[in-house]
């Protein structure tokens, strides 16, 4: 065998070869674990809304809508987010891998601690009120973004079929207000079947009607709810 | 390139520093690992010397210039054989080949280390067995080679093997079973079981 110490040596000087900077590495190591942190956090950003998502859905309408409990149970799942969580666990487990000590842990274990860090982050994230900031700032801002989660409005736009939703515009005595729906069409309330004496409805709310239509445009409600739940702005 | 004062004393870890204040100390840590890291090269991908010398040579240069990313939680050894095993897969990949049966010099060895984990080889004809292991060993897939390789030809532990291969220790465990089941499966389906030989 050739002196290949002798031969490294001449190489390394002609090539004018040096070491790289120790701040190289560390600089490529502390940027996957910043991306794992980074991930993990929009990890629990995608499960603080799937349970905004889940936990303001209403989950006992499906038999206004001529749909099956299971078909009604289907359109709830929040894909978009589940499918945003899948890809942000993947990242983080892909930079996590990626560090230095990364590849000492099975993967199986690294996946599951990266859902359940996320999980924990998103249920904290909950309950310090984000949930509808992260849902709110999305529908605001991205493109197609209510089209891919399951359409409130569009669900509560069906007076035929008893729901109905919209903007108390006036109240006009202790059993009638006037709703205009989000279509921007007037609906004339009526509270009887409430039986309450009093109006539970104020000017400017923003409703949920459940309730029955007399064919014209008179609406006899069964039961008031908010239209934002949970902290919705 | 003669070897003079305390550094062929020193650790590698050691001699890693020295190199990085003056690189005429690197020559201490190529002298310790050439002929090592050579087998390893060979064993590996059945290189010839020359070829196997070219990438060794590409070895150090790259170890060198990653000196700084040597963690010294690490062994610096199975540091050095990650670096030299990627070189090594990559100059395969990039020459398209597949690795080559070479020689069995250790065969005996290997074969006295094996007959500890496969029951099998009490009954295998030793000739045949120095033989034919190389082939087999090369026909068995890339994950499976390596790990036996480095386990029965190279001695590491399962840590050492995980550190090399980038690979948790679970898994090298399962990949060697694994590995070993293949092996034993291949002798027994080509061999020729002759205990007088025993």
């Amino acid at each position: 065998m050739s002196d290949i110490a002798k031969e490294t040596l001449k190489t390394i000087e002609e090539k004018n070869i040096t070491p790289e900077p120790r701040w190289h590495f560390l600089f490529k190591e502390y940027a996957f674990r910043f991306l794992f942190v980074v991930s993990t956090i929009l990890g629990g950003f995608a499960v603080t809304t799937m349970i905004f998502i889940l936990n303001g859905y209403d989950w006992d309408i499906y038999k206004y809508l001529n749909k099956s409990q299971f078909e009604y149970i289907l359109a709830a799942i929040p894909y978009l987010w589940i499918a945003t969580f899948i890809l942000f666990v993947v990242l983080a487990y892909y930079n996590f891998k990626n560090t230095r000590s990364g590849y000492k842990h099975e993967v199986l274990k690294l996946v599951l601690a990266s859902v359940l860090i996320s999980m924990a982050m998103g249920t904290i994230f909950f309950a310090a009120g984000l949930d509808s900031e992260i849902h709110e700032t999305f529908s605001e801002q991205v493109p197609f973004y209510e089209a891919l989660i399951y359409d409130k409005d569009d669900i509560w736009n069906n007076a035929e079929q008893g729901l109905l939703s919209g903007e108390v515009m006036e109240v006009k005595n202790r059993q009638e207000f006037i709703l205009k729906d989000f279509g921007g069409h007037l609906w004339q309330i009526d509270e009887k079947g409430l039986g309450t004496t009093t109006s539970s409805v104020q000017k400017g709310s923003e409703i949920k009607l459940i309730g029955d239509l007399d064919g014209g445009n008179i609406f006899f409600v069964k039961e008031i709810r908010p239209w934002h739940c949970c902290g919705e702005k | 390139m003669p070897l003079n004062g305390d550094q062929p004393n020193k650790t590698d870890e050691e001699l890693v520093v020295l190199t990085l204040k003056d690189k005429e100390n690197y020559q201490y840590l190529i002298q310790r690992y050439k002929d090592k890291l050579m087998r390893y090269v060979v064993r590996l991908s059945g290189a010839k010397t020359e070829d196997a010398e070219d990438i060794l040579q590409e070895v150090f240069i790259k170890v060198y210039q990653k000196l700084n990313d040597f963690d010294p939680s690490l062994k610096f050894s199975s540091w050095i054989y990650r670096i030299t095993h990627n070189e090594t897969i990559d100059h395969l990949r990039k020459s398209k080949t597949r690795p080559q049966v070479v020689g069995f010099e250790s065969n005996l060895i290997i074969m006295d280390l094996l007959k500890a984990d496969l029951d099998i080889i009490k009954d295998i004809d030793k000739k045949y067995f120095a033989e034919n292991i190389e082939k087999i060993i090369s026909g068995l897939g890339e994950k499976y080679r390596d790990v036996i390789i480095l386990k029965y030809k190279e001695d590491k532990d399962y840590m050492e093997i995980s550190d090399i291969l980038k690979k948790p220790p679970g898994t090298v465990a399962t990949l060697l079973k694994r590995a070993k089941a293949q092996l034993k499966k291949e002798i027994l389906k080509n061999g020729h079981l002759l205990q007088n030989y025993v």
